[in-house]
């Protein structure tokens, strides 16, 4: 486990470095000029000399890895530049709104996992039947259904036709429950039909295998083997794929939090990419780069925590 | 049964058809301008004159909807092959490479995939100017890591098959073997790649032109569509937003459809069996 541990360590500090280069090429990419950005059209009336001292003092005469280095460090201590909109701490504005995308993540794997749980299981345990192929085509027509036409229909539905649910914000006290139940049901259920396959599949593949065979002929019940031993067994692929679909859940969130007006850090990078607020822009990219690599860390040490095989798998797939 | 008679596959590929047929005789399906302004029939609901009604400027939305298809799939189409292309490449160097220049490749895709992709888009949509070949470009910019992935395990996988080693034996070179023998047998994964790919450039398309910062607003696609309808909708118009919405939901359905069922075949043992041999008589 040790050796395991170790190598996913620096194998996940390796993607970090590489994620941060691909960061700061990011922003030598970006449109306009640092110094003209500083000085604006006073630029155009320096001398030559004076425009060279500019670009000097900002340090872009020197080599690249020099810059970078100096630019990892200056991240590094958590000086993530001004906010061009607000004036206030890049870091801070982001910090601000991280707890609105916490809350809509965690109620949206809420549904989720509900959804999966229920119709991966029991699709799975009466495989090929009626009930099966419609759990298999209702959950493929959403999973084609693009999120932000959803969104959409929800909300003239519910809101504008019904009129039971508020179409943003997000509330405040107990009144949260309703402002939160649109944007976290279109995120589940634009996730679920992945994670419902997935575990029907799962399910109905080790439902069949040797150990349910021989925990049957021993006279155990179909129930007591879902409970002690399908379901712990699905567990793991269940989590590595909510840690691998981090990132798509992340991207989706961008679009309903923008749709139903939602404080988090989906709405905000989008505000900040259409303001030229790139500081903002930049550290929502690198804090969300840093969630998704630490929590697939985690991910893949607790499977490999609970099955020894996978460890063997992966260190065996290194040495290739 | 699907499995002797692709019924499914003819199906999924015949609704498909459609869909292409549509937006290619666009002009003999409705005789309207997309672009054409008509300020005396602004928000016309559906009905006599235009069959899916007008928009807030007084434009068809059944021609919309039809040139608006041609944008769409065209972006599809054209930013799946992009990102195939690049993709394979960077596949099968980082397959055949092997050992640390594998890994090392590995771990950019990694880090690539780390950043959610819509945030991707939009960072890079920041660095190039808005156009059509700027969306093409940044949806396939952001959609080849799991192709490249998948092509480098066919790869890897192949490489420890012995009619390969037997080719190197004999002394081809590693462009040959690349040539002759495995890209030919990444064919049917590249094609099932090919088609989600379509389907996932088409939703990406729809994301970033309904965000407002995908194609420019005076081309009519999708999501353009559904943007301009968002401010419409409070007050009634659900035309403007139901059937663009109708028309990716079913384009994105007929396609997975079709790759699904295309992967089902591909799985199939008659489709397998050339594949199978080899491995048994070697």
């Amino acid at each position: 486990m040790g050796q395991f541990i170790l190598k996913r360590l620096g194998e996940s500090l390796l993607v970090l470095i590489i994620g941060s280069m691909l960061c700061f090429a990011f922003i030598r990419m970006l449109p306009g000029d640092p110094a003209a950005a500083m000085y604006g059209d006073q630029l155009q009336k320096l001398s030559e000399a004076d425009r060279f001292r500019i670009t000097e003092n900002l340090g872009l005469n020197e080599p690249l890895p020099i810059q970078y280095g100096k630019w990892l460090g200056q991240v590094l201590q958590g000086e993530w530049g001004v906010s061009s909109i607000s004036g206030e701490d890049a870091a801070i504005v982001v910090a601000k709104s991280l707890q609105p995308t916490f809350l809509l993540m965690f109620s949206a794997h809420f549904f989720v996992f509900t959804l999966a749980v229920f119709f991966g299981v029991t699709s799975g345990l009466c495989r090929r039947s009626l009930y099966d192929h419609a759990v298999t085509v209702i959950s493929f027509i959403f999973m084609s259904i693009p999120p932000f036409w959803f969104a959409l229909m929800l909300m003239v539905f519910f809101s504008v036709y019904l009129g039971v649910l508020p179409t943003s914000g997000m509330g405040e006290g107990g009144g949260q429950l309703r402002f939160i139940l649109m944007p976290s049901l279109v995120l589940a259920l634009s996730h679920a039909g992945y994670y419902i396959r997935l575990l029907r599949n799962h399910i109905a593949i080790t439902k069949d295998t040797g150990f349910v065979f021989a925990l049957k002929a021993r006279g155990i019940s179909e129930w007591t083997i879902l409970k002690n031993h399908l379901l712990p067994n699905a567990s793991i692929p269940l989590l590595s794929y909510t840690g691998m679909s981090l990132a798509v859940a992340l991207a989706g969130s961008i679009v309903v939090e923008t749709i139903f007006s939602w404080p988090g850090i989906g709405r905000l990078a989008l505000k900040s990419a259409l303001a030229h607020d790139y500081p903002v822009l930049l550290a929502v990219i690198l804090l969300s780069m840093v969630f998704v690599i630490t929590v697939n860390l985690l991910v893949d040490l607790i499977c490999a925590w609970i099955d020894p095989r996978l460890r063997s798998q992966l260190l065996e797939e290194g040495r290739r | 049964m699907s499995k002797k008679h692709p019924w499914f596959l003819i199906l999924a590929t015949c609704l498909f058809l459609i869909l292409i047929a549509a937006v290619s005789f666009a002009p003999l399906l409705t005789s309207y301008d997309p672009l054409a302004i008509r300020m005396d029939r602004v928000l016309q609901p559906p009905g006599s004159g235009h069959i899916l009604g007008t928009d807030e400027l007084g434009r068809d939305v059944f021609a919309r909807l039809l040139y608006g298809g041609r944008v769409s799939l065209s972006v599809g189409a054209a930013a799946m092959f992009v990102s195939i292309v690049a993709g394979v490449v960077y596949g099968a160097i980082s397959g055949l490479a092997g050992g640390k220049v594998d890994r090392l490749m590995m771990r950019v895709i990694d880090a690539l995939l780390s950043i959610p992709s819509l945030l991707l888009m939009i960072g890079l949509q920041m660095v190039f100017p808005a156009s059509l070949t700027t969306v093409i470009l940044v949806i396939s910019l952001t959609s080849w890591m799991p192709i490249a992935r998948l092509i480098r395990t066919e790869i890897l996988a192949m490489k420890q098959e012995v009619f390969i080693q037997a080719s190197t034996v004999v002394g081809a070179s590693t462009g040959q073997l690349l040539r002759r023998h495995m890209l030919p047998q990444c064919i049917p994964t590249i094609t099932v790649l090919a088609i989600s790919g379509i389907s996932h450039a088409i939703l990406a398309e729809a994301t970033l032109s309904f965000l407002g910062i995908g194609i420019p607003p005076h081309e009519p696609s999708w999501g353009n569509m559904l943007m301009g309808a968002q401010s419409h909708l409070l007050a009634g118009a659900w035309w403007l937003a139901v059937f663009p919405g109708i028309c990716i939901t079913y384009t994105i359905l007929v396609i997975n459809f079709l790759g699904d069922k295309l992967q089902d075949r591909m799985a199939a043992p008659q489709f397998r069996k050339g594949r199978e041999n080899e491995r048994v008589s070697s």
